[in-house]
């Protein structure tokens, strides 16, 4: 046999060796992510007042303290008011800055646009710090429109990137249409582009939304003795002593928040068509 | 027809219903002027991207703008558009000077290469924008976009979304956009671009039929010269930013103005040139390869010349008085029923000529051959 032969055997063992460690690392991590999960889903059905696994009695009995405890329902209240109009507010905020990045020729959009996505990459517990030295200059520490007002900038990159990703896909031929056919230039603006944007900008609010209600980082610096956010309450719990009903509350977050994430997908899936 | 010129602005409701009563399009020359471009540059820094263009668009004309890429061709359309400002000189219609205002204000109507249409309205809301933005009442408006259906035979796709139909559907869907309100002037951005060939064909033939049959008045942009020969009355070509040459197809074709009209639109040969002489009669006396010929000159006096010569114009025979080249056979391509030939010549370096097939027997790859031109059909343009 030539060696020249012998190449595309070397090649697929090769090939099939890479794809095996590929599928091999995709394995492992989808597992590391989903065990805890479904371990945690598993045992919010168990009926005993204390951790153990495997669980001595099967039941709803955390589900049914959970609903029953007044706190639990009032943290949720509290994350579900700031979430809200951090969601709504980011909506809003990025549509300016989506038309000053991509339709203007403003000297500053690359530095709009790197502003915009900092967030993502800037450290929490720094940014946490920073917004403490802050707060605490201007008496924010403990309000609720503080806690927005911090919510909202983390929240805007996320926004940000969802929705510079579906503006990029909108051709401008499509305003200039508009405008030769009569059309103003913000009036060109809300009929066609900010028209094909809104499903972008409803999965960015969704996914802003998510992001302030799972925060857990933020609120223990900013937040007031009275501010009892979901994610404090569940750290606040786990700090004092294990109360198993956290593992019902985690599993109707995780149920939520990928039901959430699955309609901000489709959405965003819709404006590109 | 007068009635038009003088007629409501072209933002009213009442200039979109007047449209079918437009009479046929006027012969060349007794039309009067629709668009006037006077002086138009462009600069963009220190770069010039239109340089003091001048030209005048007749009403019911098929205007191309024939260039290379970055020739000016689509930013002489971006400024008559609206799209960006001139750096200097104006854009007229109707003698109005319309260079500063908005594209909405315009009243003009364009196609765009990849058609532009809104995703999200079906295709008769896309015909029947132009139509809303101006406030014709509904039935009216209906009864508009059912012509301009009808006209571009899209009968039936009216409640179809764009993304449902083939490209060439597309596109006549953006004809009927632009259509629709009766802009005093279409511009068409290359609107066969994205098309493939059989395609482009047929709504070449489409866009014919509308430039006849409702008098429109267009300014085409493209770079392909078989699509401005098939669809203009004039062609302006461009090059780096102006004009160079403007005319009938037909008088291009045979009298360009300047080599590179003559080698970009007509594909001729440009020959050096030894000796020449104006006899003053738009003809002059030139020496060329060894031969000596009277032919049509368009070169001005005093400039450098070079004689072209097109591809058809070169066959076997010939009598006294025609050019004469002669050199070794170095490609051959068979194009169908035509023969194209490259002749490598010792006087005049590479000539290209096209024959007829069936008389093209015996040729071959390295033969010695020589051809000739009637002198009528060569020209002694100015040179490049």
């Amino acid at each position: 046999m030539s060696g020249a032969r012998r190449w595309p055997d070397r090649a697929s063992l090769a090939d099939r060796l890479t794809a095996a460690a590929g599928g091999a690392v995709g394995a492992a991590t989808a597992l590391a992510l989903l065990v805890p999960a479904v371990l945690v889903a598993v045992l919010s059905f168990s009926d005993d007042s204390f951790f153990d696994f495997p669980p001595h009695a099967w039941g709803v009995r955390q589900y049914r303290v959970l609903l029953e405890d007044p706190r639990w329902g009032q943290a949720l209240w509290l994350s579900v008011r700031i979430a809200l109009p951090v969601a709504a507010l980011a909506g809003l905020v990025v549509v300016p800055m989506l038309f000053a990045v991509h339709r203007s020729r403003l000297p500053l959009r690359g530095a709009v646009q790197v502003g915009g996505l900092m967030g993502i990459v800037l450290p929490i517990s720094a940014y946490a710090v920073a917004m403490y030295g802050l707060f605490a200059q201007v008496g924010l520490l403990g309000s609720y429109w503080g806690l927005v007002l911090a919510y909202l900038a983390l929240a805007v990159p996320v926004t940000m990137l969802v929705t510079s990703a579906a503006m990029s896909r909108i051709p401008v031929e499509l305003e200039l249409a508009a405008m030769v056919a009569g059309a103003g230039r913000v009036q060109a603006w809300l009929a066609v582009t900010l028209r094909l944007l809104a499903p972008a900008i409803a999965a960015g609010a969704v996914l802003a939304f998510v992001s302030s209600l799972d925060e857990a980082v933020l609120i223990n610096f900013l937040g007031g003795p009275g501010q009892q956010t979901l994610p404090k309450a569940i750290l606040d719990s786990v700090r004092y002593g294990l109360d198993p009903v956290i593992t019902a509350i985690a599993t109707l977050l995780m149920l939520a928040t990928s039901l959430a994430l699955a309609l901000a997908s489709r959405l965003a899936r819709g404006s590109a068509a | 027809m007068s009635g038009q010129a003088s007629g409501p602005p072209p933002g009213s409701p009442a200039r979109a219903l007047e449209t079918s009563t437009r009479s046929s399009p006027s012969p060349a020359g007794a039309a009067e002027v629709v668009l006037s471009i006077r002086a138009l540059g462009k600069s963009y820094g220190a770069t010039f991207a239109l340089r003091g263009v001048d030209l005048e668009i007749r009403r019911g004309e098929l205007l191309t703008l024939l260039g290379p890429s970055g020739s000016g061709k689509t930013t002489l359309l971006k400024l008559i558009a609206g799209f960006e400002a001139p750096s200097s000189g104006r854009v007229l219609l109707h003698g109005r000077d319309i260079s500063r205002l908005s594209p909405a204000r315009r009243g003009l109507g364009m196609v765009f290469q990849h058609y532009a249409l809104f995703p999200h309205m079906t295709v008769a809301q896309n015909v029947g924008y132009g139509l809303k933005l101006r406030r014709v009442a509904r039935a009216e408006r209906e009864r508009r976009v059912g012509e301009m259906l009808a006209l571009l035979r899209l009968d039936g796709l009216g409640e179809r979304y764009p993304r449902q139909l083939s490209g060439g559907q597309q596109q006549r869907v953006a004809l009927g956009r632009a259509l629709a309100y009766d802009p005093e002037v279409i511009l068409m951005d290359e609107p066969l671009g994205a098309l493939d060939r059989s395609l482009r064909i047929e709504l070449e033939e489409q866009i014919r039929g509308v430039h006849r049959e409702l008098g429109a008045t267009i300014v085409y942009v493209t770079h392909d010269q078989r699509e401005a020969l098939a669809l203009s009355d004039r062609i302006a070509v461009m090059r780096d930013g102006a004009l160079a040459g403007v005319g009938a197809p037909a008088e291009l074709y045979r009298l360009p103005p300047d080599g590179f009209v003559a080698s970009f639109f007509a594909a001729a040969n440009l020959l050096e040139v030894q000796a020449h002489e104006l006899l003053g009669d738009g003809r002059a006396r030139v020496r060329c390869g060894g031969c000596e010929i009277a032919c049509p000159v368009t070169a001005p006096e005093g400039s450098p010349v070079a004689l072209a010569v097109r591809r058809r114009s070169l066959r076997r025979a010939g009598t006294a008085g025609d050019l004469r080249v002669a050199g070794v056979v170095s490609e051959m391509v068979l194009l169908g029923d035509e023969q194209e030939i490259a002749l490598r010549t010792p006087l005049l370096g590479r000539i290209v000529a096209v024959l007829d097939e069936r008389g093209c027997a015996g040729i071959a790859l390295g033969q010695e051959l020589e051809l000739f031109a009637p002198a009528q059909e060569t020209v002694l343009v100015a040179a490049l």
